[in-house]
């Protein structure tokens, strides 16, 4: 199972060169950066990396549709490829935060990922021509990138739900699983054997991953404040996400609730008010990996669990202290999964 | 006035940063690129130069509401500002090569520009952006991130509406092909309705696009220009009638297809149209000639400098390190 790392747009394009520089010399697989509507464009962001780096793999996650026309999206993902001479992917997603800000719903959300992957293979394919597409949502008409020349670049869809992952398996280079415990991971790599035989053996070969927050710190204490500071964007706790290791006593109190870890992100504190200290840890232990370097093997046990149920990649989410991550994972994470 | 050029995307970020970075050593202001819907993108591609550069603007031209929402067009023109030291801008136009090839309704074209210009005007002052548009709308934008001084946000504008309506909402307009002879329907509505804004007094940019071919070939020259004449304002009836009789204008308008296909075949044989009425264009809307011909034609690009422009914008295409260095060496210290 390969590792891969996520940050988001908040440091600048060239702290991000450096990172991925240095995930690079680690051995990561594929630093990828995440698309939010408060931080910088994020193809842009990993321009001067693509360039400097040699075998990083880079990517943006998530982009939907309502934000980004699919072809704006090729052209994006193809410039990416270009520059970073064939190692670029890109996440694409139904809609999160972008639609929010723009005001625009979400609607027939499966067909619009659907449409969007269907238009990014073929104008990423081996042609980089699309003269035609009269999708219901989208459409296309000669559109033509014979200006690139690299490797295919690989489109993921994010997926967690049972529609989402058998159109998936059907179109898209591969599936990026959101926060899903070991339980949900093998949940949904038993649909994605299902599907596998209804998908056209053109596609190429198909590839499972999953966005898992990574908290681990030499100080235990700063660990814990940040993963409580960031549970309320572990899929928004969902009771869906969460019911594999929670009451569904304990599961109703955290949706009444959310207030509180709302407030504990953005102000930034990590003091979840008002809710008990037990249920804090059974969700920080239940949905992140979180902790010190003593119990690096625990950890590392938990992350195998996901290469088990049969994940080819996991993409752990890093926060404060990005580097310090990175080697952390270059040296004991990266060399145990292979 | 200021002396700007413009590249398109299709050479790449490399080889955009190695020309922008001779054009600043060379005393040129500005470097434009161009997006187009079959070429690498450009925000992407102009990154390595705003990292590398210290001096010159740079920003991209045109960009369309109808292919990016325009808070997107935002986020991108601030990513690329902050990068480069607050050195940034783009032109917001209603049309351009994108929109066709996504087969998206242009619906409200006026309205949906004007509310695209509100927009990203907002959006990169710093303030939460709550705006309720009859075409856009926004809800909770804000980007506290940048800490540079605001990109230019200029309109796209050639026609006396739109040129209105700019003059109401943008820090300026790029105009694209005008010649002197055009002054009277572009500057003078210009300037009116910058008056009428209450802004005659602003540090409005007024620039204009024009087509450098100087050479020191001059077949070299004359081919170039004669390959690219259709992307001259698509040799519209208000750009061309300036320098034809009505009879060859309708010669023009109905073999515009060759003048296409000889930029798409990369060729300057434009079949049906007499070879006087390609020189008259080439003369009328392009820089074209030899060393020989440059001074005639900065007494031209004068002026523009004399009518209020603030900037003329050089599109160059083959050898453009030629043209830089020749631009540097002629025009700048002329028109400065």
């Amino acid at each position: 199972m390969e590792i891969d790392v996520i940050l988001e747009p908040d440091v600048t394009p060239d702290q991000l060169k450096e990172l991925g520089l240095l995930a690079e010399r680690r051995g990561i697989n594929r630093l990828w950066i995440q698309n939010y509507s408060a931080a910088r464009d994020g193809f842009m962001s990993l321009v001067p990396l693509a360039i400097a780096s040699t075998r990083l793999k880079i990517g943006v996650m998530v982009v939907s549709p309502w934000e980004m026309h699919p072809l704006k999206m090729a052209n994006a993902l193809l410039t990416l490829n270009e520059y970073s001479k064939g190692r670029a992917a890109l996440c694409v997603g139904g809609g999160a935060e972008w639609n929010g800000v723009m005001c625009i719903p979400i609607e027939r959300r499966v067909r619009a990922v659907r449409e969007t992957t269907e238009l990014l293979k073929a104008a990423c394919g081996d042609k980089h021509f699309v003269a035609n597409y009269q999708g219901e949502m989208y459409k296309a008409s000669r559109f033509s990138a014979q200006w690139a020349t690299d490797e295919a670049p690989l489109i993921y869809a994010g997926a967690g739900k049972e529609q989402m992952i058998r159109m998936s398996t059907k179109k898209a280079d591969g599936i990026v699983l959101s926060d899903s415990v070991p339980t949900f991971a093998a949940e949904a790599m038993g649909l994605v054997r299902e599907t596998l035989p209804e998908r056209d053996e053109s596609v190429g070969p198909f590839r499972v991953s999953n966005f898992w927050a990574w908290h681990v710190k030499a100080d235990r204490e700063a660990a814990l404040k940040e993963a409580r500071r960031e549970l309320i964007i572990r899929s928004w706790l969902s009771p869906h996400h969460i019911k594999s290791f929670m009451s569904e006593e304990d599961n109703d109190y955290i949706q009444a609730k959310k207030p509180a870890f709302i407030t504990a992100y953005r102000d930034r504190s990590g003091d979840i008010k008002g809710v008990p200290q037990r249920i804090i840890d059974e969700l920080i232990e239940g949905i992140s990996t979180t902790g010190d370097l003593t119990e690096m093997d625990k950890h590392i046990a938990r992350l195998q669990e996901f290469k088990d149920v049969g994940l080819d990649e996991l993409a752990l989410r890093l926060h404060d202290d990005p580097a310090a991550a990175i080697d952390m994972l270059g040296e004991h994470v990266v060399p145990a999964l292979r | 006035m200021q002396v700007d050029i413009v590249l398109e995307s299709k050479i790449g970020a490399e080889e955009f940063k190695e020309l922008g970075l001779l054009a600043e050593s060379l005393g040129i202001h500005g470097i434009w690129i161009q997006n187009y819907a079959q070429a690498p993108d450009a925000f992407m591609s102009a990154m390595p130069l705003a990292a590398a550069s210290r001096e010159i603007r740079i920003g991209i031209a045109v960009v369309s509401p109808y292919e990016l929402h325009p808070l997107k067009i935002a986020n991108a023109v601030l990513t690329l500002n902050e990068i480069s030291g607050g050195r940034a801008g783009v032109v917001v136009a209603g049309g351009g090569q994108w929109p066709d090839v996504m087969k998206v309704d242009y619906g409200k074209r006026m309205t949906g520009l004007r509310e695209a210009l509100e927009l990203i005007k907002q959006a990169c002052s710093g303030d939460v952006v709550n705006y309720d548009g009859e075409v856009y709308s926004a809800q909770g934008y804000s980007a506290r991130w940048p800490t540079k001084k605001p990109p230019l946000i200029l309109a796209g504008a050639n026609g006396p509406k739109m040129l209105r309506m700019a003059a109401g909402v943008a820090d300026g307009v790029m105009m694209s092909d005008v010649q002197p002879e055009m002054f009277d329907w572009s500057v003078s509505t210009l300037k009116g309705s910058l008056a009428d804004a209450g802004r005659a007094d602003d540090d409005f940019r007024l620039n204009n696009f024009l087509s450098w071919h100087i050479k020191k070939d001059r077949e070299a020259s004359l081919f170039e220009s004669k390959r690219e004449l259709i992307a001259r304002a698509w040799l519209g009836p208000k750009w061309i009638k300036h320098f034809l009789d009505p009879a060859d204008v309708e010669t023009v308008r109905a073999n515009t297809w060759s003048f296409l296909k000889a930029y798409l075949d990369r060729t300057d044989k434009i079949e049906g149209v007499p070879p006087k009425i390609v020189e008259k264009l080439v003369e009328g809307l392009t820089v074209s000639g030899d060393l020989g011909d440059i001074d005639r034609h900065i007494e031209r690009l004068k002026l523009f400098k004399s009518a209020g422009f603030t900037e003329i914008a050089l599109g160059l295409q083959d050898d453009p390190a030629d043209s830089i260095r020749m631009i540097a060496k002629h025009v700048v210290p002329a028109l400065q």
